[in-house]
């Protein structure tokens, strides 16, 4: 058995894996990255690439989402064009009076929790985006939410932290945690023993599996989202889109579940639209299903008509790692010193990556991060840890 | 540069189509892609706005590089259609 | 939206599914058999016409096979797309004209054929580099595309497709083989089960000597020249570790250079459909696991033809019509016959495999040649055809840490464009070989999904018919 050592271990060569290794390179510290496959063979590589603020709930979400967005041009600057980030601004679309009524509430609160956000009339949400049909009454727009290309920016990240002294170890599933008086001190492989003293599990919808070695119990489980990708054509989007009950189905499983889930789509930068999603539980399964496609084709064509004649070329599902709150799970766990959780931003990952990577890096190198850890650990949740 | 028809048992019957504009004899049976490549038209497509021009590869409907727009539908397979009376084909090898 | 209910579904007209169907139809079970193209007998049949070779019984059996199919017990579903398989089965249906079609079937054959393999060089993509297949079917349609041709790649389908050409008045300026002449000799047991198409070939090979084409084994196809289409084709001789030997360079003025690979099945339907896949590239690759019967892993689902092992028309009609009796015998449907030619099919089916290895060897690579094939290919190398993804690219990828090709596809977008892969994944199979040192099976397949061809969102919104 090969033995090696680190001063620090992530679990996780995704998004929010890379990104705090980003950070920790910053602060010179070098960290080991262990990933069972390759960067993004997770959700970081089987999702959209909307940095949305719109659909993020007022209160702590929303303020971890700002900060993030905040970090956003920074690491754009430092990681370069090829992860097509796109400050479009976002539109979130009403179609009746209800979802009217209700967007009216969300956007006053999101106000009040510091997003420039504004309720706009349908006619200028035609002239902002002229495909949008008839029926949709308003919409929502804020012009911080954003675009990025998400397999572009892991890989842009892993590739920054690597040449700051990261190490990546690819195909390598953590198969052991060893923790001795109540604290970390070596991952296992089965091709080595790596003795080290902090595991970040940055391990996403599998993050209960790593918190199972370390004898932790890590509530987040897998939400299916399926994606509808076109075939590439010249710009016809110009922002981010959801529709209101988009949101609304990701607070409330009820209307997920009864098929009124709404729709998120974007244009990416290579000219793809691509078009989501569902939420379902379906365990670990990956594949697609024609319900499930055609729910969301269903979905985004009565407000998108002029879409009708562009072919899907494939369709693909990521696994949202979902929290009973809807909030990440991050930081310090109380039972297992030196083990520090980074999972669980159901379908935010993306947009979270940044202050996640930075809030993490700081409170490994010693630093109280600019956004507190505390209301997002782990002991938050009553059936918290094994014993 | 242009293909040539060769001595056929089973030739259909001819059919008259235009091809960018152009009349053209086919016969049935004929793939568009066939006639196509009898009317030298080689070069069907651009690969992107800017890039260079794509012809047909596989000949067996996998590849996708052979499409053209066939009555006014843009993207139909040249290799996996028949022609027909009146067919209009379009190819954009500009 | 209820799904239409068939007993047997078959999916992919050619040899292998028409033959199939006529054992359905015989004992009047009645099937449902789908094909995307507007004829039914898969590439290699359905532009034929009139006589076949005596040497190629195989084919003309078939022909009459597709005449003689008894229409009332059989719906044939030409001009249909696959677009979905899913438990049940139950399969997702395009048909041309228009609208979803949803069919539930208590057993589905998937005999979806091979496609042609290719390996990429300077200049592949100009118009008129085209696949030796192509250039037969046109052929077959009786439409000579050009005048003057080089026919090149690996494999003894170059032979009888260089023989086609200069039967029908073509000029064969080069044939360019990259293997060894050797490979291309039946071995001698070949010959004893299957003569027929050894002698067929050897004749093949005669045309083509005695028209004065130029055959050049040990010779690759270094580059394809011309602007806006093909003008001139570059050979150069290959040593026996696939190294290029420089000064042995040839230009070649063609207007159509005819390329081939070789093979590999069309597993993704039954990829998809979550059959267990196993790997051997002397059969064509990644192909369909099935038992003696061709049963796959998935209840109810067989897999016939090239998708268990690329082995030719001969080998695709035995096979479908052995799962079509295995259907029947699992129908409590058969008699002593029928069970012993269940018998007699399994035993010669060993043969036609082993037709089928030594015809697709000599367009496989050796180890060494593929790390000294992929040496020698320039950065700027189109690998993927549809988002032109580049050698350099996949480079940078392996570099940035992805060690197989699903984790490269993420990197680089290859295989994400509208053939979904279909061209380019078995290159980056090679290409990710050769720069890992891993063998090309090493790597699970990129995983599959519907739509298995592109559907049109209105399509997909819309309900079924």
């Amino acid at each position: 058995m090969n033995e090696t050592a680190a001063d620090v271990a992530i679990v996780g060569a995704g998004v929010i894996g890379s990104a705090i290794a980003f950070y920790l390179t910053r602060r010179g510290i070098r960290p080991l990255v262990l990933e069972k496959e390759d960067p993004a063979a997770g959700s970081s590589g089987a999702c959209d690439g909307l940095v949305f603020l719109q659909s993020k709930k007022p209160g702590l979400h929303l303020e971890l989402a700002i900060e993030s967005r905040r970090r956003f041009e920074e690491l754009a600057e430092a990681l370069g064009p090829e992860i097509e980030f796109r400050p479009s601004g976002g539109l979130c679309l009403i179609e009746n009076e209800a979802e009217l009524a209700a967007l009216r509430r969300s956007i006053a609160a999101q106000r009040a929790g510091g997003l420039s956000v504004e309720l706009i009339a349908g006619e200028e949400v035609r002239r902002l985006e002229p495909l949008v049909s008839e029926r949709i009454l308003a919409a929502g727009f804020s012009p911080l939410d954003a675009q990025v290309n998400p397999y572009a920016l892991t890989f842009a990240l892993l590739r920054a932290a690597r040449a700051g002294g990261a190490r990546l170890l690819g195909g390598e599933p953590v198969v052991g945690i060893e923790t001795a008086a109540g604290r970390v001190r070596a991952v296992r492989t089965p091709r080595r023993r790596i003795a080290v003293p902090i595991v970040v599990n940055a391990a996403g919808a599998h993050a209960p599996e790593i918190g199972r070695l370390a004898g932790v119990e890590v509530p987040i489980t897998p939400r299916r989202g399926q994606l509808l990708v076109t075939a590439a054509r010249p710009p016809l989007l110009r922002h981010g889109l959801i529709s209101a009950r988009y949101i609304a189905a990701k607070f409330n499983p009820e209307l997920a579940r009864s098929g009124e889930m709404g729709f998120s789509l974007e244009q990416a930068e290579s000219g793809n639209l691509l078009i989501g999603s569902t939420r379902e539980f379906a365990g670990y399964d990956r594949r697609t299903s024609f319900e499930g496609i055609r729910a969301v084709a269903r979905r985004v064509l009565p407000v998108f008509p002029a879409l009708a004649s562009i072919p899907v070329i494939r369709t693909f599902a990521g696994l949202r790692p979902y929290t009973p709150d809807g909030l990440p799970i991050l930081g310090p766990v109380a039972s297992v010193e030196g083990f520090l959780m980074a999972a669980g931003h159901e379908g935010d990952g993306i947009a979270l990556s940044a202050i996640t990577g930075e809030m993490l890096a700081a409170h490994i190198a010693g630093d109280s991060p600019r956004f507190p850890l505390e209301p997002f650990r782990l002991e938050r949740f009553s059936t918290a840890e094994a014993a | 540069m242009s293909g040539r028809r060769l001595p056929h048992p089973a030739r259909g019957a001819p059919v008259a189509i235009r091809l960018n504009g152009r009349p053209v004899t086919a016969f049935a049976g004929e793939t568009v892609f066939a006639v196509l490549c009898h009317e030298g038209v080689f070069a069907l497509r651009r690969g992107g706005p800017g890039r260079p021009p794509r012809g047909a590869l596989c000949g067996m409907g996998v590849c996708q590089e052979c499409r053209v727009t066939i009555d006014g539908t843009p993207d139909r397979r040249a290799c996996m259609t028949l022609v027909a009376e009146g067919m209009e084909i379009e190819t954009d090898g500009r | 939206m209820a799904a239409e209910r068939f007993e047997v579904a078959i999916a992919g007209g050619g040899p292998a599914g028409i033959a199939c169907a006529a054992v359905l139809a015989q004992a009047g079970i009645p099937g449902l058999l789908i094909d995307e193209h507007p004829r039914l007998g898969g590439p290699g049949l359905r532009h034929a016409a009139g006589a076949f070779s005596p040497l190629a019984p195989a084919w003309a059996r078939a022909v009459r096979a597709i005449r003689s199919l008894k229409k009332e017990a059989v719906t044939v579903l030409p001009r249909t797309g696959l677009i979905g398989i899913e438990p049940g089965p139950r399969l997702l249906l395009a048909p041309e004209e228009g609208g979803l079609r949803e069919i539930a079937c208590r057993r589905l054959v998937i005999a979806t054929g091979a496609r042609e393999r290719f390996l990429p060089f300077p200049g592949w993509t100009l118009p008129g580099v085209i696949a030796t297949g192509a250039v037969q079917m046109l052929l077959k349609q009786g439409i000579l595309p050009a005048a003057d041709f080089v026919v090149g790649g690996a494999g003894p389908f170059l032979l009888a497709v260089a023989a086609d050409i200069v039967r029908r008045g073509g000029c064969v300026r080069a044939l360019a083989n990259e293997g060894r002449l050797a490979d291309l000799l039946p071995p001698p047991g070949l010959l004893a089960g299957q003569g027929m198409k050894v002698i067929d070939g050897l004749l093949r090979t005669l045309r083509v000597l005695v028209s004065g084409t130029r055959i050049a084994h040990g010779t690759r196809l270094l580059e394809a020249r011309g602007a806006g289409r093909l003008q001139a084709v570059v050979t150069a001789r290959v040593d026996k570790s696939g190294r290029v030997l420089r000064g042995s360079e040839r230009v070649v003025p063609a207007a159509m250079l005819a390329m081939g690979f070789g093979f590999t099945a069309n597993i993704e339907p039954a990829q998809l459909a979550g059959c267990p896949l196993f790997f051997e590239d002397t059969l064509g690759g990644w192909l369909v696991q099935t038992d003696e019967s061709l049963r796959t892993g998935v209840e109810g689902i067989y897999a016939a033809g090239e998708v268990t092992g690329v082995g030719g028309a001969e080998k695709s009609l035995l096979e479908g019509r052995l799962a079509g009796l295995a259907i029947l015998e699992e129908m409590g449907r058969l008699d002593a016959a029928g069970r012993g030619e269940i018998t007699r099919l399994q035993r010669k089916r060993k043969t036609l495999l082993s037709f089928g290895r030594w015809f697709n060897r000599p367009s496989r690579f050796a180890a060494a040649c593929r790390m000294n094939w992929v040496a020698s290919l320039p950065d700027e190398l189109t690998i993927c055809r549809c988002e032109e993804v580049r050698l350099a690219d996949v480079r940078r990828a392996l570099a940035a840490g992805c060690r197989t090709p699903a984790g490269i596809k993420k990197a680089t977008r290859c295989g994400m464009g509208v053939c979904q892969g279909s061209t380019c994944k078995g290159i980056l199979q090679e290409v990710v070989a050769a720069l890992t040192g891993e063998p090309p099976g090493g790597f699970p397949p990129p995983s599959v999904r519907a739509p298995l061809r592109p559907v049109d969102l209105g399509l997909l919104g819309g309900d079924t018919v």
